[in-house]
């Protein structure tokens, strides 16, 4: 089932077209990268999903009901800003407590996601002396109170040198696994989001370019998917592949791994043909393209 | 999902409580401060000018009331503009939710350093004494005062306009202090282009200053004899009760087209 859907969506701030007639889909338990350069919408499509605007024209549907009219949707959601919009004077753990009132929750609540987050050391900081880094992890921690079924992240690693960067996208990858929450998250940096997304929606200038789940989209743009197979015997294995007329590459990375780049058009033919091989493969798994190489193409087609 | 109409009383508690405690203390020391002032005032003018009465005392109050009352105002204004507004919302609260609280907000002030006396003489001073003082008849007007001011606070403040606020915080001042008791005075002794403007000015302040406008009406009203008589348009000004009821509508009709607007607006 969907969880989002825009319906030829057009958003305009005066005479700025911040979305022009954008629709696309995004369905529940996955990871969404929105991706796109600066200005290109992503910001006022995740205040769309979060009903703090209203479409001008066109309708925005978060399981299936309006956010803008339907205020009570947002107890499902959690939300981290764009910019850190929280009160700087305020202790972490007040903050985060004054925001867990709201929901009707209470201090256990405000343990459990300074624990997922690690805010541990800070919980008693004032908000204005945080790094950015924990600054963003006080964003992240506040999304995360009530348990919301989907996170809608507007740019979580904007603004961070490349280790805080790394230490955030480690954090949501181990949050997405260890919750089992789906997420949006918007980027302008394409290829970062590459190890945690499963779906993507590009948008340029308020366009939006193409979505869908990856695999999908390696197959369309024929970006070359990637995998790797674990085996005993891999000169064995690599000769039974190579006679493959989909198999375009193998490349052996260690006396038991095999790199295999293959057509996308026959993603699942490959699959099948890995599962007869049987006991000769231990294991194999996709590795994904580059999300970077998909961005260029879904482009290039355009202009 | 339950669809809920009703306003989240609780949340509303739950806001209000939290924005309010963060300045509970300064409001305290704000309230005796100001009620140790008007005591002083209040015995000072006994001896020097006796005809001074505590409700013109008052006047120059609620004039300081409104400058008050901007404290939380411009944090509204300001949680709009940053969109500091938005972690609040994200997390539950609705926008309806948020205007009532700002309004009762905004209104705490006034009310906690009107009531403050009354509250420490209770249980000093036997209650039926102090319904039956001489400052208790001032409340239900004082209150229509807050809330004109409060709720046209609420407006401004709910579309992000922290500057525009403290000029608009600054004119009801005036009108409380200044604009209201000339008017009246124009209206009572002018002649030709200033008995039209005072005539104007008095309606208008009647509504946005009902307080002030209150007590100016009274003082020309009741005049004792040796003062010169009044123009006889004076007697056509509306009555100080029916101003408070247009004032106490207007507020309302301020609040809900804030509301109805605020429901629209991008955050
Ligand atoms: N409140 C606003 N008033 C006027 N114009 C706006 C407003 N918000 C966004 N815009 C404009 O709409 C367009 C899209 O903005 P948006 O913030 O959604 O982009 P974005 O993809 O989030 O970009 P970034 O990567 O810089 O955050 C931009 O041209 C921006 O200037
Ligand atoms: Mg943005």
């Amino acid at each position: 089932m969907e969880i989002v859907e825009f319906y030829e969506v057009t958003k305009k701030y005066g005479r700025v077209e911040a979305l022009r007639n954008a629709s696309f889909k995004i369905p529940g338990k996955s990871v969404t990268a929105l991706l796109g350069p600066n200005g290109a919408g992503k910001t006022t499509s995740m205040k769309l999903i979060m009903g703090f605007s209203k479409p001008t024209r066109g309708k925005v549907l978060v399981w299936g009901l309006e956010p803008w009219r339907r205020e009570d949707l947002r107890i499902r959601l959690g939300y981290l800003p764009e910019r850190p919009i929280y009160p700087l004077d305020a202790v972490v753990e007040d903050l985060l407590f004054h925001l867990a009132k709201l929901r009707g929750l209470g201090k256990s609540e405000v343990e459990r996601v300074i624990k997922l987050t690690g805010l541990g050391d800070y919980r008693e900081s004032k908000i204005g002396s945080l790094s950015r880094g924990y600054m963003q992890r006080l964003g992240i921690a506040q999304s995360l109170l009530g348990e919301p079924e989907l996170l809608v992240l507007d740019e979580p690693t904007a603004n961070l040198d490349p280790a805080a960067r790394r230490e955030v996208l480690e954090l949501l990858k181990t949050l997405h696994k260890e919750l089992n929450v789906s997420m949006i998250i918007s980027s302008h940096i394409i290829p970062e989001l590459q190890e945690i997304a499963n779906y993507a929606v590009f948008i340029d200038r308020g366009v939006i370019l193409d979505y869908g789940s990856l695999e999908d989209l390696w197959r369309k743009y024929r970006v070359e998917p990637l995998f790797i197979i674990e085996t005993l015997d891999p000169g064995r294995v690599a000769k039974q592949l190579v006679e493959k007329p989909f198999v375009n590459a193998i490349r052996k990375l260690s006396p038991s791994k095999l790199e295999v780049l293959i057509d996308p058009e026959n993603y699942k033919t490959f699959e099948k043909t890995v599962s007869e091989l049987g006991e000769l493969v231990l294991n194999y798994e996709f590795k994904s393209a580059n999300l970077g190489d998909l961005y260029e193409k879904i482009t290039r087609g355009r202009s | 999902m339950r669809r809920s109409h009703v306003v989240g009383v609780k949340r509303i508690y739950v806001f209000s409580s939290i924005v309010i405690s963060k300045r509970l203390l300064a409001f305290l020391v704000v309230a005796s401060l100001l009620n140790l002032g008007l005591i002083y005032m209040i015995l000072f003018s006994k001896i020097s000018i006796p005809d001074l009465s505590i409700e013109s005392i008052f006047v120059l109050v609620v004039g300081l009331y409104r400058i008050l009352m901007l404290n939380y105002a411009t944090t509204v204004a300001r949680e709009v503009k940053s969109g500091e507004i938005q972690l609040y919302l994200a997390h539950t609260l609705r926008r309806l939710e948020y205007v009532v609280t700002t309004l009762i907000a905004i209104d705490l002030l006034p009310l906690v350093i009107l009531l403050t006396p009354y509250l420490a003489f209770l249980g000093v001073i036997e209650p039926g004494l102090i319904l039956r003082g001489e400052t208790i008849n001032l409340v239900p007007l004082l209150l229509v005062d807050f809330t004109i001011c409060a709720s046209i606070y609420t407006l401004v403040a709910s579309r992000g306009r922290d500057t525009l606020l403290v000029v608009i915080g600054v004119v009801m001042a005036l009108l409380s202090i200044l604009i209201t008791p000339l008017s009246i005075s124009m209206v009572a002794y002018g002649r030709d282009i200033s008995l039209t403007i005072g005539y104007l000015g008095s309606l208008i302040t009647s509504i946005l200053a009902p307080y002030a406008y209150s007590v100016a009406y009274n003082l020309y009203a009741h005049l004792p004899y040796p003062y010169q008589p009044l123009n006889p348009v004076f007697s056509t000004l509306p009555s100080p009760t029916i101003m408070s009821i247009i004032s106490l509508t207007t507020s309302i009709f301020v609040l809900v087209a804030t509301i109805l607007w605020f429901k629209r607006r991008d955050v």
